[in-house]
This record gives C-alpha cells, sequence and structure tokens, in this order.
C-alpha cells in the first residue's frame, strides 16, 4: 500500500459514499421495491437485481435501494416507489427488470417520471397495511 | 466490490460477543450466501454499540431497525422476511420496558435517541477493523489539517479555547497540559494514552478502543504534533483482549498508509506508536505510576513537581490524556472550539460517555451533552429502575466517587456540580443501586477495592484504608459500637490530606457520601444491630408478615434450606433455625411479605417457635399474631 | 506415577546403597557413573531430585549441574562431597545446586532429602512437568526478543506467563538474569500486579468479576458458591488441576452482570444457583 498523502483521504472517502449513504442516510432518492411473498410472485426479485445493477453501473451513491412488504395492490404488481428528497413519493405499477432501469434513468437521474406506468403519487401505499 | 442494499451492523463488542455474536455472524453469512444474497446484503462486525444488556444486537440500515437478543435460530427469519420480502422481524424490536411499547428503529428507542455522539460518532457505523471505513467517516482529515496546515501553538489555542478537560477522572484541562509540555525543551517528548481503565463499573474506554481504534491514534497524532512527541505509548489493560487485539490493526494499518512512522503525510513529522499492556493495578491509572510501569517497574507514583509534562517517562516531557479525551480532539481541530463549546456548559464543554450499570432497565454505554441533570439519564436514558423496585442512589466515578441519593438527581452532570455533592464524575462509570442494596456494603466494598489497590508508598493509604475497612467489616458484622462513624470520618480527613497521588487523596469518598446521605443506616447498623435491606446477614432475620402472606408459596420453593413451610394459600413461616439469611425469600417474594427485622428478633422468634412446638402436642389451637 | 531420583557418583557399591535405601521408601532411582549417561538420563527423565557427588576435579561435575539446572529447572539438585573445598561448593551452587550434603550421607538423611525435593515439586514452588526444555528455550527466545527492548520486564514477564501459565521462582530468576535485572526487583514486579500469579492453575482458569456493577448484582455470592462446591480457595486450584479460581476487578462488561470468565470464554447473567451447571461443561 503507497503511504497517503493528504488529498487521498478525500478519495478514500468517495469510493465509500454509496456504503455510508446506506449506513448515515442524507441520500438524494430511495427507491422501493415491493417485496413480500405477492410481489416476490410477480418477479420483484429480478426487478431488485436489476436496479441494483443500474445501481452499480451509474456509479451514483446518493440513491438507494430499500425492500419492502408488498404494496398490496393486486394486479399491478411488481411495484417500486421512487422517493426523491423533498418532492412527493412516486409508485410505479407493473414493473420489470427493463421498466425499472428506464426509472432509474429518466426519473431518478433525469428527473422526469414514467408518466404511463405511474398507480399513485402523494402517499406511498402503506406498508402497514399489509397483512 | 458491487454496491448492495443492505448493511447489516452487528455488534462485536466485548458484551455481545459473550452473548454469542460471532456465532450470530457466521450464520448470517452462510444463510446470506444460502439465499444468493452475498451482493445485496453486507455483513459488519462492529466495536461496541453500548447497549450491551440487550444483546446480542444488531442494526439493520438503510431502514435503521435495531434487532436485540438475536439467537442463531432469528437469522434464517430475519434472511427470509426481512432482506427478501422487506418486513422487519417484530419479535426481535426493543420492547419499552415501562409501557412495553415496540419501538422498530434505533433512532426512536429513547436509550439512542437522547444522546449525542460525538466521542462515539463512529460507533456501530464502521467495521472498526477497516482503516478505509474510518476515513470515509472523515478519518485522519483532523489529522491531516494539524499536522499539513496548523502549528503547535494553533493547535493548542484551538485546544485551549474548546475547553476539553481530561475525560480520565480529575477534569484538567487538556489544552493547557499540551501547553505546559510543549514549552518545555527536550529532544524526545512521549505522547501517552492512558488505556488502563481501572474504575469498576466503567468501561467507555473499552467500547471506544473496540469500536473506533482509529479515532484513538488520531487524537494521539494531533497531541504529538502540539507538543512535538516522536513516540508514543497506549497503555492498556491486559484485561481488555479485543480492544487490544484492534489497536494493534489499527497501528499496522495506519503505518502501511503512512500515517504512523515517519514522514507523516509527506512532512518531515514522525510518529511511532506502541502499545503496552498493563498487568492489573488500579493504581496505574494515576499518570506518574503509569509512567513507572512502562518503564518496568512497580506502578507507584512519584511526588509532583516535576510535572510529567517536565520530567514525565524515563524523565522525558510527557503527556498522558485518556482514550476518551483523545476521541473528542479530531472534531476540534476539524469543526472548531466553538463547535464543541456549542454543548455542555461554561465549564464543562461538550459531552461525556458513561457507563449506565446495575440496577437499571437500560445498561449500556451513553453520550450525553454536559449538564445534562442525572434524573434524566437514570429515568428517560435509562428507563428507571427494573422489578418495581426503587431509586435509592447512584454512584459515580468508581473507588474515587460517592454516592448521591434520590434529593441530588437534579444535579446537573458536570465536574463542578458533581463534585459539590462530594462524588465526582470520573471516569464516567454510573452504577445505579436500587432498596435492595445496603450502602454500608457498598462503602464496605469500594473499601476493599482501595485497601487492595493502594501501591503502598503513602502510610496513611496503605494502613488508613485497612483500617477504614476493619472498621467497616465490624461495622456489617454487628460489632460497630459508637463512635465508629466519627472515627471513620476523621480516618479520611487525614488519609485524603496526607496522601501523594489521587488513589488515596480520595479514597474516603465513598464512606464519607455514603455517611453524608446515609446515615441512618450506618446507624441502624451500630445501635439496633439492624441492616435493613438484609444484605448484612449477621444483622437481620428474615420473617413472614402472615397478613400480607398469601400463601403462593414461591418462597418455599426458591429457598436453598427449606426453611420455608406452610399450607398452600395459606401463610407461610420461616424456620429461624433453618434460615441461612440468604435474602433469597426477599428476593422472590413479588407480595412484600418477607420482612427483615433486627437480629435481636431471631432469638424472639426461635424462643416463639419452641412454645408453638410445645403446645403443638396439644391439640391445634394456633391463632396468628 | 514414580517419583524419580537420579544418583551420581564414582563409587558403584555406595550408589547400590543408596539406591536400595530409596527403593525401599518407593522411589524410583537411577544411577550411573558417567557424565555423559547422567546427561541423557536426566534430559529424558522427569527427576525430581539428582544427587551429584563432587570429585576433586570438579570443573566437569559444574558444568553438567549446569546443563541439568538448563533442562531441569524444577530438579532439585544436591551436590555431595566428602571434603568440600570452599571452590567445589561455591561452583556447584552457582551452576544451580540448592543443598550440599556431606560424605558420607547417611541414610536417614538420603530420605529426608528426597522428601525435601517432593514438596518442594508439590509446593509448586517449580513443578518438574511443567517446564519442559521446550519451555525453556521458548522463555529464552522471550528474553532474547525483548533484551533491547526499554522496560522489558513486564512485558517479557506476561509472555512467560502466557506461555507457562504461571511465574515459578525458576522462572524469574531465569528472567532476572537473562535481562540482568535483581531478582528482587524481578519479584517485586511480580508480586506488585496483580496480572501474574507464581502458583500454577487449573485446565480452566475460573475467574469471577467483582467489579461494582457486578458486585452488587451478587457476584460475591458466586464466588462462595463455587468455592465451597470444588472446595478451593480464591487463588487456588483444585486438586485434579481442572479448575483455579480468582477474582478480578472489572472486566467491562458490566451490562451482562454477574459476569464470569472461563478459560477465555465470558459468560454473562450468571447466578450462584447456577454457576456449578455452568461449569459442567469443563472437562
Amino acid at each position: 500500500m503507497p503511504k497517503l498523502a493528504a488529498d487521498d483521504l478525500k478519495k478514500i472517502k468517495d469510493s465509500y459514499r454509496s456504503v455510508f449513504t446506506i449506513r448515515e442516510g442524507g441520500q438524494r432518492v430511495t427507491i422501493t421495491v415491493h417485496m413480500g411473498t405477492s410481489g416476490i410472485a410477480a418477479g420483484a426479485r429480478s426487478v431488485m437485481e436489476a436496479l441494483l445493477d443500474e445501481l452499480h453501473n451509474s456509479g451514483v451513491s446518493d440513491v438507494i435501494a430499500n425492500a419492502s412488504a408488498s404494496s398490496g395492490v393486486p394486479g399491478k404488481e411488481p411495484m417500486a416507489t421512487v422517493e426523491v428528497a423533498g418532492e412527493s413519493p412516486v409508485t410505479y405499477g407493473g414493473v420489470d427488470a427493463i421498466i425499472i432501469k428506464k426509472i432509474f434513468r429518466e426519473h431518478v437521474l433525469n428527473g422526469s417520471p414514467l408518466q404511463q406506468f405511474i398507480v399513485a403519487k402523494e402517499s406511498e401505499p402503506s406498508c402497514e397495511a399489509e397483512s | 466490490m458491487k454496491t448492495h442494499r443492505i448493511s447489516v451492523m452487528l455488534c462485536g463488542g466485548t458484551g455481545c460477543i459473550a452473548s454469542g455474536s460471532m456465532k450470530l455472524r457466521d450464520a448470517m453469512v452462510e444463510e446470506i450466501k444460502k439465499r444468493g444474497l452475498q451482493d445485496e446484503v453486507n455483513v459488519v462486525l462492529t466495536g461496541c454499540n453500548g447497549f450491551c444488556a440487550q444483546g446480542p444486537v444488531m442494526t439493520i440500515y438503510p431502514e435503521d431497525i435495531f434487532y436485540q437478543k438475536v439467537t442463531v435460530d432469528d437469522i434464517p427469519l430475519i434472511v427470509e422476511e426481512h432482506f427478501i420480502k422487506g418486513r422487519p422481524v417484530e419479535k426481535l424490536f426493543y420492547k419499552e420496558p415501562v409501557k412495553k411499547k415496540v419501538i422498530p428503529l434505533m433512532r426512536d428507542i429513547p436509550f439512542f435517541s437522547l444522546q449525542v455522539l460525538r466521542a462515539l460518532r463512529n460507533k456501530g457505523l464502521i467495521d472498526a477493523e477497516k482503516i478505509d471505513e474510518y476515513i470515509a467517516r472523515d478519518g485522519y482529515q483532523a489529522a491531516a489539517k494539524a499536522i499539513t496546515q496548523m502549528t503547535s501553538e494553533q493547535i493548542i489555542d484551538e485546544m485551549k479555547r474548546s475547553g476539553l478537560r481530561g475525560r480520565g477522572g480529575a477534569g484538567f484541562p487538556a489544552g493547557l497540559k499540551w501547553e505546559l509540555c510543549a514549552k518545555v525543551e527536550g529532544d524526545q517528548k512521549y505522547i501517552l494514552c492512558n488505556g488502563d481503565e481501572g474504575d469498576p463499573g466503567a468501561f467507555m474506554d473499552r467500547s471506544i478502543m473496540e469500536a473506533d481504534p482509529h479515532v484513538v491514534l488520531e487524537g494521539m497524532l494531533i497531541g504529538a504534533k502540539a507538543i512535538g512527541a516522536s513516540k508514543g505509548y497506549i497503555y492498556v489493560r491486559a484485561e481488555y483482549p479485543l480492544a487490544v487485539q484492534r489497536l494493534k490493526i489499527a497501528i499496522d494499518q495506519a503505518k502501511e498508509y503512512g500515517l504512523l512512522g515517519d514522514n507523516i503525510l509527506g512532512t518531515d513529522f514522525s510518529l511511532d506508536i506502541e502499545i503496552y499492556l498493563g498487568a492489573g493495578a488500579f493504581v496505574c491509572g494515576e499518570e506518574t505510576a503509569l509512567m513507572r510501569s512502562i518503564e518496568g517497574e512497580r506502578g507507584m507514583p512519584r511526588p509532583r513537581p516535576p510535572f510529567p509534562a517536565q520530567k514525565g517517562l524515563w524523565d522525558k516531557p510527557s503527556v498522558l490524556n485518556n482514550v476518551e479525551t483523545y476521541a473528542n480532539i479530531p472534531m476540534i481541530i476539524l469543526k472548531g472550539a466553538d463547535w464543541f463549546r456549542s454543548m455542555g456548559t461554561e465549564k464543562s464543554a461538550g459531552t461525556k460517555v458513561f457507563a449506565l450499570s446495575g440496577a437499571i432497565n437500560n445498561i449500556g454505554l451513553i453520550e450525553v451533552p454536559m449538564g445534562i441533570p442525572l434524573r434524566q439519564i437514570i429515568y428517560d436514558i435509562g428507563g428507571g429502575i427494573p422489578k418495581g423496585r426503587k431509586f435509592k442512589a447512584v454512584q459515580l466515578g468508581g473507588p474515587s466517587g460517592g454516592c448521591m441519593p434520590e434529593p441530588l438527581l437534579d444535579t446537573p452532570v458536570t465536574y463542578e456540580d458533581i463534585v459539590q455533592t462530594g462524588a465526582i464524575v470520573g471516569s464516567g462509570g454510573m452504577v445505579v443501586m436500587d432498596n435492595f442494596n445496603c450502602m454500608v456494603n457498598v462503602a464496605k466494598f469500594f473499601l476493599e477495592f482501595t485497601a487492595d489497590e493502594s501501591c503502598g508508598k503513602c502510610t496513611p493509604c496503605r494502613v488508613g484504608t485497612t483500617v477504614m475497612l476493619d472498621i467497616l467489616t465490624r461495622i456489617t458484622e454487628g460489632k460497630g459500637h459508637e463512635g465508629d462513624i466519627e472515627l471513620l470520618q476523621s480516618m479520611s480527613k487525614d488519609i485524603i490530606e496526607s496522601s501523594l497521588c489521587g488513589l488515596g487523596q480520595t479514597a474516603p469518598n465513598p464512606v464519607l457520601t455514603t455517611i453524608k446521605y446515609f446515615r441512618d443506616e450506618y446507624e441502624s447498623h451500630i445501635n439496633e444491630k439492624w441492616c435493613k435491606t438484609g444484605v448484612c446477614r449477621d444483622l437481620c432475620t428474615f420473617y413472614i408478615n402472615k397478613e400480607k402472606c398469601i400463601g403462593c408459596g414461591a418462597c418455599a420453593r426458591a429457598c436453598p434450606k427449606k426453611a420455608i413451610s406452610g399450607e398452600k394459600k395459606k401463610p407461610h413461616e420461616i424456620d429461624q433455625n433453618m434460615c441461612i439469611q440468604c435474602r433469597v425469600c426477599y428476593e422472590t417474594c413479588k407480595f412484600d411479605s418477607v420482612m427483615i427485622g433486627p437480629r435481636s428478633m431471631r432469638e424472639e422468634l426461635k424462643k416463639k417457635e419452641e412454645k408453638e412446638q410445645t403446645t403443638d402436642a396439644e391439640p391445634q389451637s394456633v391463632e396468628t399474631a | 506415577m514414580d517419583t524419580k531420583i537420579l544418583v551420581v557418583d564414582n563409587d558403584k557399591s555406595l550408589l547400590q546403597n543408596c539406591k536400595s535405601v530409596l527403593e525401599t521408601e518407593g522411589y524410583a532411582v537411577d544411577y550411573c557413573m558417567s557424565h555423559s549417561e547422567a546427561e541423557s538420563l536426566f534430559k529424558n527423565n522427569d527427576y525430581v531430585l539428582m544427587m551429584i557427588y563432587m570429585p576433586e576435579c570438579y570443573a566437569e561435575t559444574v558444568q553438567l549441574i549446569r546443563s541439568a539446572r538448563s533442562v531441569r529447572p524444577g530438579m532439585l539438585i544436591s551436590a555431595v562431597s566428602d571434603a568440600p573445598s570452599h571452590g567445589s561448593l561455591k561452583s556447584a551452587v552457582a551452576a544451580g545446586a540448592k543443598n550440599y550434603l556431606r560424605a558420607p550421607v547417611a541414610q536417614p538423611q538420603i530420605i529426608a532429602e528426597a522428601k525435601k525435593a517432593v514438596s518442594r515439586a508439590a509446593e509448586g514452588h517449580s513443578c518438574c512437568s511443567d517446564i519442559t526444555p521446550e519451555i525453556l528455550a521458548g522463555l529464552d527466545e522471550i528474553i532474547k526478543n525483548n533484551k533491547s527492548r526499554q522496560g522489558a520486564l513486564i512485558p517479557v514477564l506476561q509472555a512467560a506467563q502466557e506461555l507457562i501459565g504461571y511465574l515459578p521462582v525458576d522462572v524469574l530468576k531465569r528472567v532476572a538474569s537473562g535481562l540482568d535485572i535483581p531478582e528482587s526487583e524481578v519479584h517485586g514486579v511480580v508480586s506488585f500486579y496483580s496480572i501474574f500469579t507464581m502458583k500454577p492453575k487449573g485446565r480452566h482458569n475460573i475467574r469471577v468479576c467483582l467489579g461494582t456493577a457486578c458486585y452488587v448484582k451478587g457476584s460475591e455470592e458466586i464466588v462462595k458458591k463455587i468455592s465451597e462446591e470444588l472446595k478451593l480457595d480464591v487463588g487456588g486450584m483444585t486438586e485434579d488441576k481442572k479448575f483455579s479460581l480468582e477474582t478480578v476487578r472489572c472486566l467491562g462488561a458490566c451490562g451482562l452482570a454477574p459476569v464470569l470468565v472461563v478459560g477465555k470464554e465470558t459468560f454473562g447473567d450468571v447466578h450462584a444457583k447456577d454457576v456449578m451447571n455452568l461449569l459442567k461443561q469443563f472437562e
């Protein structure tokens, strides 16, 4: 390992930014994939995997992926909710591996939600409602 | 490394390891692999989380879900339900002790939410064995700033303005200490760290060394730059093997990065740090004794002056600070003295870490702003007294400190306010005692400790503490007599005035404060031969209040001598000839019907029993008194 | 196990006599007349006592004593001489002999010497079986590695105790001479610090925490219970060498009070009534 110079400390810190966004919070965007038994049956796992791939490839460190219980909205699963700090959450339905990548690029990175997949806005479907 | 989505911060402090966290980690890693989640979930073994009694504990990010008392059997459930399906496992949530409310998030649990983390800012957030994670939390930036941009005077000025006082016990301003040493000419100076946390009931330094070892090294780097030291020692208790191991790893990593060793960060500043294992002598927490110990001698204090800043380790100018003091320093350098002063009071700036233990619901490590009232610590953070018992006293400052009673609970925790009560803030041990504790016995416990740990150099301390212990032992055995209290007080005064070091100067504090606040207990021990808590076996008689006893039989089942008898649902009775005063019945009874009387009562009851036995021979006609 | 004694002399009839005296007392006796034979005997056998005759030209014998001392530090060495010049006695003692017997040695004297050696070994003054040549080599290595270090004594003693389990007198002497520090000073340091012990420990060393938090939760009762049940005092060891008992000041695990450590394993929330059950798992 080479000896560090003062600037190297910042480089190390930057390389860990995404790790610490998960632990410390303060993220710009949270993308929640609704899992649960029904979500997974509808294919939420592949959505999550695609999302993590996309997150990794994009190299952004201020976006985190999260899992929650299923949304409880029948016929719309798999679902995902994008929550940009300071904005109201947007929930998408009928998401698959390709659509989640699109959501990530368009909504999360460019700020323009994919209107055709939105199922709910304002309030996120409540996790507590799930049985 | 792939981007993961879940961080499992599993506590790997001494407490949780003892409760099984290593097995948990293995089981967790294996289960995650089995479910193909190894790229998604990152399991990190952290240092002490602080909430030791709930161990093993873990926090799951990003949600901040806190799980307690986790067992290996819970692991598949956590992985399946929480990690895969996104449904946190409710049965492992924290339950609030009084209202039994379930609290899933760590930040909502009062034990955590009322704390202000500064010295412990990395606790539970980093892998203590990875320097990169420390650096990711702004680690070594303060040292870099001090080494590359600041002069010795600037560092000392910042430290003095911050008002940081030594966290080891005496509360001497750290900046002043550094200034004294910086002014002394010397070809070789030493920067020393006191990790010989000897106060029983104190474990904050252990936790810092285990959870965040690099912060200690960084604090020492800054101190070394300020005073001009090129060699450092960390003196750690041998009883803390995990802390030693983590510090060793940290030192090796820092050397590899060139943050320790020669020409640090490309400057001409060099520092080498070595770990020195203590060998189990409480007096070595005293700075001159600690230095003798590093020299390989008996750890006996030396008179001051000369102060260690002038003639310390191997007669070279040296500065010794405690672990927690060092842990505060990097943030002072990075954020400034004013930021530091934004918490705490004028004379006691910043925060203080306390080890909360004893008769309290939430046992563990806490960091609070100085000036917070004791009551808030005990009832809000600590969650009050368990088992429906009553608060009796809180012991602050270990064997050098004192016991504070209920009426003093509104005292703000600052160096200056606590000392007014006869106790001291000390290193931060806070042991809560309930109405089951005998204060004379507590005083005896501390005296036993100091009498044993006195190094023997000063006669008043060596002989005085032993004689005081003899008196206290006498009192607890029922051989106390009038004048004992006054004798203890006058001896205390002599020992305080004529001892060389802090050990002797403070050793009588536990006795003095218990006499001051619990004199009635001493008096009942001496005059009535009555220990009302039943701790001192020679001074009590256990009997059952027949009006209160419902005859549940719990005491009879618990009694190791089978001395309790009685019919079901009828009042029970204790056979005084068989009773060994173990107090188990008293602790077991849920209806407060086991009573404690003075010693003299035993004979009376025995006589009564004999009488009853003779009447028993005749047809049954026993009436209750 | 037999208690073994080695006798070295140049007179075979004397040797045979000595052997028969000791064997009637129940000791196992080896004897030899040559130094080389003696050397191989004490290298391969664990003797409590070596009685060795000092001839007029004693240089080689002194050499043998020195070698015996280093191979078997626990063994009592008694030099026997009929006309002890001041020189032979002094050299024998300097080389490591502890006692001197005037030849011819009478029968009761021989038996007394054997008894002395046995009780000395039993006292833990030095325990022959513990201190093997390998351990000695390890100790010498520790001394060598730390010799140049400032304040080396405490780290050396810590490492030695880690290696041997305790610090018998002979180890202290070896450390003293190795580091060139007076024996009194070494003993002073060992007796000052509570971590050092001159008594051997059991296979499982039990340490009960008597810190404040543990104390107020009844750890004293745990000590009493163990002490009663296993019939051993604090600082002592059970007869079968299975357990030894110590108390410690504070392990810093107050959250788990009362705490007890067996070997390197920590147990929290231990109570007097359950402690014996907990100890059952240790073989």
